[in-house]
């Protein structure tokens, strides 16, 4: 059966289904690659592109992000990056934003002409027509035709692309610059033919499962629900029978963040300058490098709740390994921040490669409910948990309660903080998110966002109403560092 | 009994470190080992840091300047040194 509607996507899935197979049994190698290429885009039909040759050079060159490798093969080495092309798979799309469609009717107003501002447009002899050297994609002519002839479309990569990284080659490939990308993954969302995608680590982290190393498995809070009925035990369950010594949720860190943000937001508060939060690594990076003066001035501190939880592992097991699971691209790259304590990122995809390779069907397994952190820790992946957690938190603590303001999308967050730049930012903590929603509409998430909401309202129900403080005296972060 | 540990860090891995694990396994069958040498994953052993080239232990000694090409060898000598 299918696991996703999208094509592209689903074909993502078999690759990493197959390599995570290969390598659980231990005969992972180049040539069968090429192997299951064939396997995946048989015969000498194409399905999806203009030729079977085509196909498989896609596959192969997802295949080569499966494994770790550049997605192109002459690319120099820099895992960092990890949203990359595929250029086999890139449809090289129009990058005319402005065109004048057969719904033109050559009507006597001309509005086109009269408004466009810079002489660009003439009439055809069978429609209107641009002259693209002096057209400068205003879109005043797009408004002024009654018959909607005249369309603006911009590629998808690019027009979601926050901070202007994508460029073309002069073939209409799309090129990410590496020193501009946050790695949000925006533009592998929207890409329809599925050509951006992100570099996998399930290659080493199932070698070490394989070479029984213990290593801990952390779940991020929205891969509740994403695997049809399982509940959260079955979920933890099930990735634990897959080698893992033991999972626990991002939650608790989630509840250790939100408790200690509130006592940087006193201090904020204090010196009057607003503070922003730092739990989405793409909200993170793009403070860090489109606004350095904001990252070193209103970003806080803190680490990430994946990182705080990490952290508490390791210092509670020393010579272990961390995994950390999660809906998020851009989490790959935190993992090789200097201060870290993650090893490698899996996604929810490459997990549920991972299960379905071993035959684990979460929803079949007998699972008990553990400790578990507080609903606000869970809440992190939605938009807005972040802000209600720390304002659950002052509460707990009596202190006064404050204002909080949540940016929706990497163009909002953008939008803030240009405003906190510029000084004009009149609340007291940002909290930005990257993807519109929160992580519960990550690139690498299985379910729409909608369904999950819905799955973890219903099973979050279910729990006591634990405060954080609670959650914080079964789960001790006294002795852990939550700084970066 | 002859302990092997394998880094399989980040920076390890890109340097071939899941090859080498398949290199000593076939090293062991080759030589008729199989009860006197361990192969171990570990995470990182500071070999990437030290300039060291791939991180391999053999019994707690970290053994220098492997790379995939010359693995077997290094490999050998050093289990066949310390057996």
């Amino acid at each position: 059966m299918a696991l996703f509607s999208n094509d592209s996507r689903q074909f993502k899935f078999d690759i990493l289904r197959e390599i995570a197979e290969e390598t659980f049994g231990g005969y992972l190698s180049e040539e069968n690659v090429n192997a299951y290429a064939r396997k995946l885009s048989p015969g000498t039909k194409a399905d999806f592109r203009c030729c079977v040759y085509k196909e498989r050079e896609i596959l192969r060159q997802r295949a080569r992000l499966a494994m770790g490798k550049m997605a192109n093969d002459v690319a120099e080495y820099n895992p960092r990056q990890v949203v990359q092309v595929i250029e086999a798979a890139c449809d090289g799309c129009t990058i005319r934003k402005i065109r004048i469609t057969d719904n033109c009717r050559k009507c006597m107003s001309k509005a086109c002409m009269s408004s466009c501002k810079f002489d660009a447009i003439s009439m055809g002899i069978d429609r209107a027509m641009i002259d693209y050297n002096k057209c400068k994609e205003c879109g005043m002519c797009v408004r002024s035709c009654p018959y909607n002839a005249i369309v603006e479309t911009e590629r998808p990569c690019s027009a979601h692309c926050p901070v202007n990284a994508i460029t073309y080659d002069e073939y209409g490939i799309a090129i990410i610059d590496e020193e501009t990308c946050i790695n949000c993954g925006q533009c592998q969302i929207s890409c329809p033919f599925g050509a951006v995608e992100d570099i996998s680590w399930i290659v080493p982290v199932i070698e070490l499962l394989n070479l029984n190393v213990p290593t801990y498995a952390v779940i991020a809070p929205s891969i509740q629900g994403q695997f049809e009925n399982a509940t959260l035990a079955q979920i933890k369950k099930g990735i634990e029978l897959l080698g893992f010594k033991g999972v626990y949720e991002a939650a608790i860190g989630a509840d250790a963040v939100a408790f200690n943000e509130e006592q940087e937001l006193i201090e904020h508060i204090k010196d009057n300058k607003p503070l922003t939060t730092s739990c989405c690594p793409a909200f993170v990076n793009m403070a860090k490098i489109h606004f350095p003066s904001v990252y070193e001035e209103n970003v806080s501190s803190l680490v990430s709740p994946m990182m705080a939880i990490a952290r508490k592992l390791k210092h509670d097991n020393p010579g272990t390994g961390v995994v950390f699971i999660g809906p998020c691209v851009a989490k790959k790259q935190e993992a090789m921040e200097e201060y870290t304590a993650v090893d490698y990122v899996l996604t929810f995809e490459e997990i549920a490669a991972m299960l379905i390779a071993k035959r684990i069907n979460c929803e079949e397994l007998d699972a008990k409910e553990e400790d578990y952190p507080s609903v606000f820790g869970r809440n992190f992946a939605q938009g807005g948990g972040v802000s209600k957690a720390v304002i659950q938190a002052s509460k707990e603590k009596g202190h006064d309660s404050f204002t909080g303001y949540y940016a929706d999308g990497c163009f909002e967050c953008k939008k803030q903080l240009t405003l906190i730049k510029a000084g004009k930012f009149n609340f007291d903590i940002l909290e930005g998110m990257s993807c519109p929603g929160g992580c519960i509409a990550g690139p690498a998430t299985i379910e729409s966002p909608n369904i999950i909401k819905g799955r973890m309202a219903k099973e979050n129900l279910k729990t006591d109403n634990k405060t954080i403080e609670k959650s914080l005296e079964i789960f001790n972060f006294d002795k852990i560092n939550l700084h970066r | 009994m002859v302990n092997v540990e394998i880094c399989i860090g980040s920076s390890c891995y890109v340097k071939g470190s899941d090859k080498v694990v398949a290199i000593v396994k076939n090293l062991i069958s080759e030589q008729g080992w199989e009860d006197k040498v361990t192969v171990k994953g570990s995470f990182c052993i500071q070999s990437c840091q030290n300039k060291y080239g791939l991180g391999i232990k053999v019994n707690e000694q970290t053994i220098k300047g492997v790379t995939l090409s010359n693995a077997k060898e290094i490999i050998k000598d050093a289990i066949g040194n310390a057996l």
